[in-house]
Order: C-alpha cells, then sequence, then structure tokens
C-alpha cells in the first residue's frame, strides 16, 4: 500500500482506538489529561542518572493499558520511526562519559551508559502515557479538557485543526503518489527531478482543499470557536480515578522504591 | 418578503482576474418552496454562483437572501438559513466521525449537544442512512460520504438548499433515494447538475448558464426539451428524451 495511505489509516486507527470502551475511555477527559500531564512532569523530573526512581514508574503505564485494553506494542509500532530518533539523542552519552559506576559481571557500567539508558527511558515512558492519553481520548475530547484547563482557544484551535489538516495533506499526498505510479511503472519512488513539481502541487493542491475546508466551516457556523458535543461532568469515579493515579505517580516518584526494595532484598 | 423572493440577483459578476470574468452581470429571481435547476457546461459558472450566494466569493452587483444583502455583516444570518452541499464531499467532511460532523453545524448555532444530535438523528433517518452514525468519514465510501454531506447540512434545518452535484457518486439505487427525498422536501431547492434526467425529476423551473450569463430561464420541460437550446450550451437532451442508440 501507499506509504501515505498506511499513514493515514494509522491516524484514523488512533480514532478507532479512542472509540473504544473500556474503564479508562470512559473516564472524563479532563482527569485523563491531569494524570498525564502529572506523569510526564515526574519523569521529566527524574535526573539524568537516576535510572532506579524511573523504573518503578513503569508500573503507571503497564497497568493502565491494562486497564484499557490497549497492547503496548501497538505502541511501539507506532511509535517506530521516533524511537531511533530518541536513541539518536542519547547515543554519545556512553561515549563522552565513560566514568565507571559499578561492574556488572565484570564488564564497568559507566555513567554515560546509565545516563543513556535513563534518557530513553524517560522519552519511551513519556511516549507510552502520551500514546495512552491519544488511544484511549478523542482530539476533540483532549481539546476540550484544554479548554476546561484554560489553555487559550486560538491555541486549542490551531492544534485541532492541524490534526485534521494532517490527514488531508496525507490524503493528498497519497492520492497524488498514486497517481505518479500508475504514470512511472517499475520506479522506486518519486524521481528527485519531479521532487520540485511534486511538493509544489501538493501545497497548492492542499491550500485548495484547506480553503474549501474552511468554507464548510464557515458555512456551518464556524467563527473560530470549537463547540463540544460530547461533554459531560467528570463524576465520583473520574474523581477517584484522577486522585489514585496521581497519589500512585507522587509515591513512586518520590519514595526510592527500587532502593527499599534492594535494602530488603540483599538485607543491607 | 411581500415578493415572497428568497433569492434576488441583479446584474451580479464575478472575476477571479478582470480579463476572465466568469459571471457576467446575471439576474434571476427565485421564490420560497421553488425547486431551481442550474445547468450548463463544465466551467460555466455553476458553482461559482454557488459559492457568491453563500459569501464564499465576493461579487459585483445586487445579491440579496432571504432579504439581506449578502454581504459581509450579514453573512452569519444568511448562512444559517443556507444549507451547501460542495460538489466534492472531501471539501465538506472534516470531522472524525459522521456524528461529529452532522452535530458540528447545529452547535454552532446554538443548539445544546441533545438538540444537535436529535438533528443529526433526524437527518440520517431522513436519508436512511441511520445505520453510518458512528462510522469514521475516512471510511466511508464516495456514495456514502455524499448522503452524508446531505444529511450535515439537512442537521441544520436550512430554509434554502444549495447542491452541486448531488447525485455524483450515487448508486442507481441511492440516487432514486435522493431524487425521491429532493422531491418531498419543502425546502426552496437550487441543484446544480449534469445529471439533467435527476433535474428534469426534481425541479420545476431551469436555469441555463453558458460563458457566465444565463441564456435561458424556465419551465423544467420546456427547456430540457429544447434540443437546439442545449446544444448551443454544449449539453445533450436528458438520456430519458433521447432514443436508445445500442452498439
Amino acid at each position: 500500500m501507499n506509504p501515505m495511505m498506511t499513514a493515514m489509516r494509522e491516524l484514523s486507527g488512533m480514532d478507532d482506538l479512542a472509540n473504544m470502551d473500556s474503564f479508562l475511555h470512559r473516564r472524563h477527559p479532563l482527569t485523563k489529561l491531569l494524570v498525564t500531564l502529572v506523569y510526564i512532569a515526574a519523569i521529566i523530573s527524574v535526573p539524568g542518572n537516576q535510572l532506579s526512581v524511573l523504573i518503578p514508574l513503569l508500573f503507571i503505564p503497564a497497568i493502565l493499558y491494562t486497564i484499557a485494553g490497549i497492547p503496548v506494542g501497538l505502541c511501539f509500532y507506532r511509535l517506530r520511526y521516533i524511537l531511533p530518533l530518541l536513541a539518536a539523542v542519547g547515543i554519545w552519552n556512553p561515549l563522552l562519559d565513560r566514568r565507571p559506576v559499578f561492574a556488572l559481571g565484570g564488564v564497568a557500567v559507566t555513567a554515560g551508559m546509565i545516563s543513556f539508558v535513563t534518557l530513553m527511558l524517560k522519552g519511551i515512558l513519556t511516549l507510552l502515557m502520551s500514546f495512552l492519553l491519544m488511544a484511549t481520548t478523542t482530539i476533540d475530547a483532549i481539546c476540550y479538557a484544554f479548554r476546561l484547563l484554560h489553555v487559550p482557544e486560538i491555541l486549542v484551535t490551531q492544534f485541532m485543526i492541524t490534526y485534521r489538516y494532517i490527514a488531508l495533506m496525507l490524503r493528498e499526498a497519497g492520492t497524488m503518489t498514486d497517481a505518479y505510479r500508475l504514470r512511472a511503472p517499475g520506479q522506486r519512488g518519486i524521481h528527485i527531478s519531479a521532487w520540485g513539481s511534486f511538493l509544489g502541487s501538493l501545497l497548492l493542491r492542499s491550500m485548495d482543499r484547506a480553503d474549501a475546508l474552511y468554507g464548510s466551516m464557515r458555512l456551518r457556523g464556524f467563527t473560530g470557536t470549537f463547540r463540544y458535543a460530547r461533554t459531560r461532568e467528570a463524576d465520583r469515579q473520574d474523581v477517584f480515578y484522577a486522585a489514585a493515579v496521581i497519589a500512585a505517580i507522587l509515591f513512586l516518584r518520590c519514595f526510592p522504591l527500587s532502593q527499599m526494595i534492594g535494602h530488603i532484598v540483599t538485607g543491607r | 418578503m411581500s415578493d415572497n423572493f428568497v433569492i434576488k440577483a441583479e446584474k451580479v459578476s464575478f472575476a477571479y482576474d478582470q480579463n476572465s470574468p466568469v459571471l457576467r452581470e446575471i439576474s434571476f429571481h427565485v421564490r420560497a418552496g421553488e425547486s431551481v435547476g442550474i445547468i450548463g457546461a463544465n466551467g460555466a459558472g455553476k458553482s461559482t454562483l454557488f459559492q457568491l450566494l453563500t459569501g464564499l466569493l465576493p461579487h459585483q452587483g445586487d445579491l440579496q437572501v432571504a432579504g439581506l444583502p449578502v454581504e459581509k455583516a450579514h453573512l452569519a444570518a444568511i448562512r444559517a438559513k443556507e444549507g451547501f452541499v460542495f460538489q466534492d464531499s472531501e471539501n465538506q467532511l472534516f470531522m472524525p466521525t459522521v456524528l461529529d460532523d452532522l452535530t458540528f453545524g447545529p452547535l454552532n448555532y446554538g443548539m445544546s449537544p441533545e438538540e444537535a444530535e436529535a438533528a443529526a438523528d433526524e437527518a440520517l433517518e431522513r436519508l436512511q442512512i441511520a445505520h453510518l452514525k458512528h462510522r469514521q468519514n475516512y471510511r466511508l465510501s464516495g456514495g456514502e460520504k455524499r448522503l452524508v454531506c446531505l444529511a450535515a447540512v439537512l442537521a441544520m434545518k436550512p430554509e434554502i438548499l444549495l447542491m452541486d452535484e448531488p447525485s455524483i457518486t450515487l448508486d442507481p439505487v441511492h440516487r432514486r433515494n435522493l431524487i425521491e427525498i429532493l422531491n418531498g422536501m419543502g425546502e426552496t431547492k437550487l441543484i446544480a447538475s449534469h445529471d439533467l434526467d435527476m433535474i428534469m425529476e426534481t425541479c420545476e423551473r431551469v436555469m441555463v448558464i453558458s460563458e457566465g450569463k444565463i441564456c435561458a430561464d424556465g419551465p423544467a420541460r420546456e427547456i430540457l426539451q429544447d434540443q437546439a437550446l442545449l446544444a448551443s450550451c454544449h449539453l445533450e437532451l436528458p438520456y430519458c428524451l433521447q432514443q436508445p442508440h445500442w452498439k
């Protein structure tokens, strides 16, 4: 299949996931957004060499993914293009910082290795929780939650429209790629000589389509403010969910659980 | 309005650039409840006319819809009374699901979420596509998208319906269904189409646009049988009026 169309299907697959039904899917979007933000803040606050603090925080996404019925592997598959970038950011740490910290089976583990793994893990955990939010909450509901947090309307609208236009550009690019391939049989990808005109056409077509879509929105009363159909007040279960998960995150972040378990196991 | 006209156009013109006007001083009136077919060759200006009537494009001349001049100050009020079904469904559907798209307009016009969903349900029922309610727009077939576009417009309960090629991409059964639905609707309808058979079945009046001008305006049964007129505007008789010519 055309890679653009694959990307398009994956994007629409997020909406499929968000429209599933589970305890987590039914929670108020604001509670899910708050949990995600607190979790990401907790992850970011962990210093670069404290791998042991991060490991207990793995339990949170593990439990939430199970509750939501979303396979973790799906997240890694969808984020397959981002993970190498994440690795590229920290790949120099083991080479630049070679101070040995401890030995593991005769092999010296350096501070650079620990900071690299910590960085990778921080990135992965952040992505896992962000993906979980998107896989359990529709984009409209996320935007609604942002508005409840008083994020400026213009930013929220930009976010929502950008999300919609990404889908639109992918579709346009997919159609153009198909048309190109049908008239260039046996050729891999788009020849470099056609890149300029291809990108130019894509831009013009996307602008045309975006303009028509915006026209359609204006004709249906859009004046810059999105109205959200599926809104409701948070109930007791929502409050309980948010309180319990945020308390667990803070507990795991603030108490050196790994060290405590280590002391108990080793008796030292 | 004493004269009962919902659309009044006097010497309306539009040009993307000065040297090639798309519409040249066209004048016409449409009464409330009328069904008017707008026909013409490709590029004649049918879609442009709809864009002028909705204020999406600026115009020269005097143009009034529902008693209000089509100008910035009145666009919100005019658009609340108009429903425009675009020629290309992809340009109209932008929300993730059918329900989201159908409630978009009603919510913007102040309906509560419950009222908006009820309006959406009613429109879906009317077009017999209630089973599509929770489907993703991206996954719909071309014909389904067409019907959803129409439903999205009907959910706004417009007084004036502007439809640009409504039967395009519909299979024969859904096309027939659409014709019956259009015939059962009391709203004012302007239908631009190359499907002259559908125009014949749904419109009592036809306007022919050619080279930016209205070259004929009158009863559908007269205009659609006038072979010479149609030929001069690069059109043909509706298929049902042509002699069958088997290969």
